[in-house]
């Protein structure tokens, strides 16, 4: 073998790596233990998310030790070769053999082996029959809000998905556009809305709560504002919820609100919302706007359900939302009030 | 020079002396700016594979620190939505189609001929037109990127988005569709030629078994190009044909099928990740065994798992859409599949291990950045096997904890081993060595850099954080990590930068390298940094896996089947272009196979398919025109201009 160039002998002493790697080592493990509890997807509510979280753990504990072991032996060969002054040893070219075949092949595919079963039990597990006569939800995906129906009790939303809690609840998922993604972390892994099939995804909270919901698969210009919020109410209190919605919205009290029922209809509102009992006919182009008044967020979970955000959400949607399908509606000042009256938007 | 060094000694040649003048004319480049256009050898051809791959790597990591700049806080308004969806589809078709498959088939184009010992690739014009058609459609993409109107549906475009012209109204995905399809017909060429050059053209002698680590790793990514690309072109051609043409290939409404279009990307996409990782453990092979100063462990095992991870790959696509609704059993199948690929990088974590155990590092910049392959690529495999788990998979699925772990494994995986080749190489290309301490400083802000930026973003993706957000509210808290994450990508950035400028350094006042800086094994080291334009002077015989650390053979044993070929062969006519054929397992000699000079017909060639791809983005009329054309070159390209070479 050859000799060193002898222009390169001048290496200095080297900075000190292996310190520094296992500095990072210990520092990310501690970074992630600290973070635990506001990684949602490990602190779960339900249990599709809660044998996910097992499942992580299992493998993160393996990786990690693969991890260790792996850096320790480079560590070691490389300390080891450093002090030595020796030639290269080329007698143990067997011994080397043994160890790639036996570190780098054998052991690992034991370790994979038992990974291997581990993940087609824990993904066997997911395909228990679910109960037929559970609460059904349709949910469709737009560009970029989520429609909520509730066949059973008959009635529309979006964007908030009531269940109740300490049931399992089957979410059939469509979409009328592009590739959604169905995801709430700390409920159950996420299902795609794919347009032309229908997914069934079983989900199930553990306590009442509010949880975020996301949309995962890129989608568009607002993909990032097409959020939703999962509300998991008592069963009694899920009822009430429902049945109220199920009503249609109650005739305008005052003559504000008749006039802003007017305003809607004229101006082009009624071309893609619907609010139940006043529409003449249903669309589901955009949101379902019966009893908007109840829900906490605007535009798909993007702003807080405020008068003023409403007020201003209905005079230029591009501003929260630039690329969302809302025209601006240029409107007078009565005529906002009135739309904002008819709405029943608080004050 | 030193060419007798490892090749056949000079008295083997007997009467015969090679006309070395002769040579430089029959391997010259044409001067001036028709030499631009016209010249086809290997070494430049792969050299601006590689720069023209650099720059696209400053391209795409601006438009990455851009998006990073952004996200910083919640509710940034730096970067409009649309702006930001182009950088993010920009970004990530920019880093896998022009920079990391590029750069590696320019590694392959500048070394395989000086390591195989042949005095050119197999075909020098196909090198040539490969490469115009790399660059048209990358400035292409460009071009789109500065006048606004960019690929915005991501880099794998899923249909419909990315298919319906109601959805992605601007030319952005027009550009795409296009740009992708005349980069997938480049990786074609390269890897075509690739193939022919590793199992026709090597030296004589240079049995499969004494190849270099790096020719098996070019061979097994050249072949799944091959296997891997025709999926991506029909997945590109049919975006483009339910774009312009208005068929309906991906609209479920008419009866199409927008999975459909993920099994045909993703078919590519997986083994995408491959053919970008597995010539990277090549070029870590080669680095380790001159900075450790010894021959690998395990040279059959290591090349077997090569060629085994090139074939698992191919088992794996749909993990990568998991969470679309598939059934239980498929899931299982890929699930297996995504497992068991890792076995194969196992045995290459392990060779590593041992090959340094054995040996005597030398810890220079290359042998640093080799350990930063390992240190960074082992975090992105294990999560890569955890990605395997299909219900956690469903979890992390399209969460950052997607973006950290890919860019754990193709920073760990290519891009460290890429800086440790180019550490290794660049005295060869340019006969000056890289700065040492400017490489120290590389590394050491590349992979502090990295970690500080990828690591925590496997937090923000259990934290809820899915991928392609432009923006975030605050109160979902994401804000702390994300400004940890964007302080790293500055420091990642500057470690590029400490790169760039120690090139820019390096070329005009580096150290003199001398022809073996390193005391590698391989040829390439026998030859003058850089090596003359027809690479040898006298063609080497090899005699061993390590031509250039075996000692001298004695005469006796110089009558192999390799030097019997040579005898019973004609001489090597010098005045024109000329190299060995050789039989594919022994290589022994057959032929020795004339090679063409510099033509324009390649550049030609390249801008009629670029008319055709490129024009329909205004009208279909483009195609029958650009096809005529491309008749025309291809005549002008197979004329006989050369009386000598005709008969």
């Amino acid at each position: 073998m050859n000799e060193i160039q002898r222009n390169h002998t001048h290496r200095r002493k080297g900075p000190d790596w292996r310190l520094a790697s296992r500095l990072g080592a210990v520092g990310s493990l501690a970074i992630l233990l600290a973070s635990c509890r506001s990684n949602l997807a490990l602190d779960p509510m339900g249990p599709g998310a809660a044998t996910i979280a097992g499942h992580w753990w299992v493998l993160y504990w393996t990786a990690l030790a693969v991890c260790i072991i792996v850096l320790v032996l480079l560590a070691v060969a490389v300390l080891r070769a450093r002090r030595r002054s020796i030639e290269p040893d080329s007698g143990s070219e067997r011994r080397g053999q043994s160890l790639v075949i036996f570190g780098g092949g054998i052991v690992p595919l034991v370790i994979l082996l038992g990974t291997t079963v581990f993940i087609l039990v824990g993904l066997a597990s997911f395909d228990d029959p679910v109960d037929e006569d559970a609460l059904r939800i349709r949910i469709t995906g737009h560009m970029f809000w989520w429609q909520i129906e509730y066949p059973d009790h008959g009635f529309e939303t979006a964007n908030e998905l009531h269940i109740p809690v300490g049931e399992p609840v089957r979410i059939q998922l469509e979409s009328a556009d592009v590739i959604h993604s169905f995801w709430v972390p700390q409920l159950h892994g996420k299902l795609e809305l794919v347009p032309g099939r229908t997914n069934e995804l079983v989900i199930q909270a553990d306590a009442p709560g509010s949880y975020l919901g996301v949309c995962a698969e890129f989608c568009g210009l607002q993909h990032a504002n097409m959020r939703f919020s999962v509300i998991a109410q008592m069963p009694d209190d899920f009822d009430g919820w429902a049945e109220a919605q199920a009503e249609d919205a109650s005739p305008p009290d005052t003559a504000l609100a008749s006039e802003g029922q007017e305003v809607f209809q004229r101006l082009i509102c009624s071309n893609c919302h619907t609010v139940r009992g006043v529409s003449e006919t249903a669309s589901t182009v955009a949101p379902d706007l019966t009893h908007l008044s109840s829900r906490s967020t605007l535009a798909a979970r993007t702003i807080p359900n405020t008068r003023s955000n409403l007020a201003s959400w209905i005079m230029d949607p591009q501003l929260a939302k630039p690329g969302s399908n809302m025209p601006s509606t240029p409107m007078s000042g009565r005529e906002l009030d009135a739309l904002l009256e008819f709405l029943g938007a608080g004050q | 020079m030193n060419e007798t060094r490892s090749g056949l000694p000079a008295e083997d040649y007997g009467d015969f002396r090679p006309n070395q003048d002769a040579l430089r004319k029959a391997w010259d480049r044409p001067p001036g700016l028709a030499g631009v256009f016209m010249v086809v050898n290997h070494r430049t051809v792969g050299a601006r594979f590689i720069v023209t791959g650099l720059v696209f790597l400053v391209l795409g990591g601006i438009q990455a620190l851009m998006m990073r700049t952004q996200l910083a806080q919640p509710e940034l308004d730096i970067v409009s939505n649309e702006l930001f969806q182009q950088l993010f589809s920009m970004h990530g078709t920019t880093m896998m189609f022009l920079f990391a498959v590029p750069i590696f088939e320019g590694v392959a184009m500048y070394l395989l001929p000086l390591m195989l010992g042949a005095r050119d690739m197999s075909m020098p014009r196909l090198s040539a037109f490969g490469y115009w058609l790399y660059l048209i459609a990358g400035v292409t993409l460009f071009a789109s990127f500065f006048l606004g109107v960019a690929p915005d549906a991501g880099w794998f475009a899923h249909a419909p988005l990315s298919s319906d012209t109601r959805f992605t109204p601007s030319m952005g995905m027009d550009v795409w569709a296009t740009a992708i399809s005349l980069l997938e017909i480049s990786a074609l060429t390269a890897a075509v030629e690739i193939v022919v050059t590793i199992l026709k053209m090597r030296a004589p002698g240079m049995t499969l078994s004494r190849m270099p680590v790096l020719a098996w790793a070019m061979l097994v990514m050249a072949m799944m190009i091959i296997v891997a690309m025709p999926a991506v072109l029909l997945a590109s051609v049919t975006i483009a044909m339910d774009r312009i043409a208005g068929t309906h290939f991906f609209n479920s409404a008419m009866g199409g099928d927008p999975v459909l279009y993920k099994h045909l990307f993703w078919f590519f996409g997986h083994p995408e990740v491959y053919i970008i990782f597995v010539p990277a453990l090549g070029v870590v092979a080669m680095v380790l065994m001159a900075l450790v100063r010894r021959p690998i462990i395990g040279y059959t095992v290591v090349n077997m798992a090569l060629v085994a991870m090139g074939v698992l790959s191919f088992g794996l696509w749909a993990h990568h859409f998991f969470a679309v609704g598939m059934p239980s059993i498929a899931m299982s199948f890929f699930a297996v599949a995504s497992v068991m690929v890792a076995i194969p990088s196992g045995i290459h974590i392990f060779s590593f291990i041992a090959t340094t155990w054995l040996g005597k590092p030398v810890f220079r910049a290359p042998f640093l950045f080799l350990l930063g392959f390992v240190l960074v690529f082992i975090a992105g495999g294990v999560t890569g096997v955890m990605l395997a788990a299909v219900p956690l998979n469903w979890q992390v699925h399209d969460s950052y904890f997607i973006v950290a772990h890919l860019h754990y494994v193709l920073i760990g995986g290519a891009v460290f081993p890429l800086f440790a080749g180019i550490y290794y190489w660049f005295p060869k290309l340019t006969g000056r060595m890289l700065n040492e301490r400017l490489g120290r400083w590389q590394f050491w802000l590349m992979l502090i850099g990295m970690n500080v930026t990828f690591f925590i973003q496997h937090h923000l993706g259990l934290m809820g954080m899915t991928r392609r957000i432009h923006t975030y509210a605050a109160d979902l808290g994401w804000g702390p990590l994300n400004m940890i994450s964007t302080a790293g990508s500055y420091i990642l950035a500057l470690g590029f930068a400490v790169f760039f400028w120690n090139v820019f350094r390096s070329l005009r006042v580096g150290e003199r390298a001398g022809d073996d800086p390193w005391g590698g094994p391989t040829l390439e080291w026998s030859l003058s940094s850089p090596p003359p334009n027809y690479n040898f002077l006298y063609m080497p015989v090899v005699r061993s896996r390590y031509p250039l650390w075996e000692p001298p053979q004695a005469p006796a044993d110089r009558d192999t089947a390799a030097d019997r070929g040579i005898r019973a062969l004609p001489q090597f006519n010098d005045e024109r272009r000329e190299t060995w054929g050789t039989t594919i397992i022994t290589a022994e000699p057959e032929s020795r196979v004339i090679l063409p000079g510099p033509t324009i017909w390649p550049l030609l060639a390249a801008l009629s398919v670029a008319v055709a791809f490129i024009g329909m983005l205004w009208t279909l009329w483009s195609v029958p025109v650009g096809a005529l054309l491309f008749y025309f070159s291809m005549i002008g390209w197979h004329w006989p201009f050369n009386k000598e070479l005709a008969t």
